[in-house]
């Protein structure tokens, strides 16, 4: 008898799956939506190294920004990454303070950069928290921003990535040092 | 009689020359590619675009290849934040955003309206 009830039992939840899937895909089929024609894309890449897909219609044309699926952010090739220097050549070892080099050399390059505007990045190895990285790049990055200011220069962000945007893994002393940069992105017409 | 042509008839005309464009035939049809072969076979130029100001005071891309418009988002390739700075206002457009080096036709803007 309890054979018999689960067997019941098995066959009245198969028939209930069954009907919730038939009505899953009649739902379905209802609102599914109707392949009107396919579009080719080609790859446009901006002056700044940003990727665009784009196709000609004929007589239209359209062009979609490229962008990461997991993060939503641009895919760019970077080439208008105006400069990246280690930051051994600009602060002392945990300073944010400037070495009379590296206020020379900020300097002589905001006079010949000749951008309308500045992106400012400043980013660590990944020695030391999390905590401390982020404020000291971002102390880096006001630095820099500091000097592009004092020639004239307008700052369009200054922002400090900490050792979370790394170029190479954190595993020898040349890797952390290439880890260690400021990178500036000119806006130019 | 002066028989005038509005532009894109001219366009269509001189596009369904050489097989550039046909009448769309269903679920099968390329309705865009990344080849204009309207006038010639174009493809965008790299890096070829104005600049063109939005309601927001943020750039974007702007190119035209003769027939077809295309625009994008400009962004800061480091960090992906748009470059907003309202230097110009609204609409504003800055550079040469004709970008076809086989440029049959002149341009031709949007007349009074």
């Amino acid at each position: 008898m309890r054979t018999l009830f689960k067997l019941i039992n098995a066959v009245l939840a198969a028939v209930v799956l069954t009907l919730s899937l038939f009505v899953a895909n009649t739902a379905m089929a209802q609102t599914s939506p109707e392949v009107t024609g396919r579009v080719d894309w080609g790859i446009w890449v901006d002056d700044d190294g940003c990727m665009h897909w784009w196709a000609d219609g004929g007589v239209e044309g359209y062009m979609l920004d490229r962008v990461n699926p997991k993060t939503g952010k641009p895919v760019c090739i970077k080439k208008n990454t105006c400069m990246v220097q280690n930051s051994d050549q600009l602060f002392a070892t945990d300073s944010a303070r400037l070495t009379a080099q590296g206020r020379a050399y900020l300097t002589k390059f905001f006079q010949q950069a000749g951008a309308f505007g500045y992106g400012i990045y400043g980013h660590t190895d990944a020695r030391a928290s999390d905590e401390y990285n982020m404020n000291l790049s971002q102390r880096r990055a006001r630095a820099v921003a500091d000097v592009a200011r004092s020639v004239g220069g307008r700052v369009e962000r200054e922002i400090g990535y900490g050792e979370r945007q790394p170029i190479a893994p954190n595993d020898s002393a040349a890797n952390m040092q290439r880890n260690r940069r400021v990178e500036i992105v000119c806006y130019r017409w | 009689m002066k028989i005038w042509l509005s532009l894109p008839v001219v366009a269509v005309l001189l596009a369904g020359c050489e097989d550039g464009i046909r009448p769309y035939s269903g679920a099968n049809s390329i309705i865009a590619a990344p080849i204009d072969r309207g006038l010639g076979d174009n493809v965008l130029t790299d890096g070829a675009a104005a600049i063109v100001y939005d309601p927001d005071g943020c750039q974007g891309w702007l190119i035209d290849d003769g027939i077809e418009g295309y625009s994008g988002r400009r962004f800061d390739p480091v960090s992906g934040l748009p470059v907003c700075n309202n230097l110009y206002p609204p609409g504003t457009v800055i550079g040469n955003y004709q970008n076809d080096p086989k440029r049959i036709l002149p341009d031709f803007v949007k007349g009074r309206y």
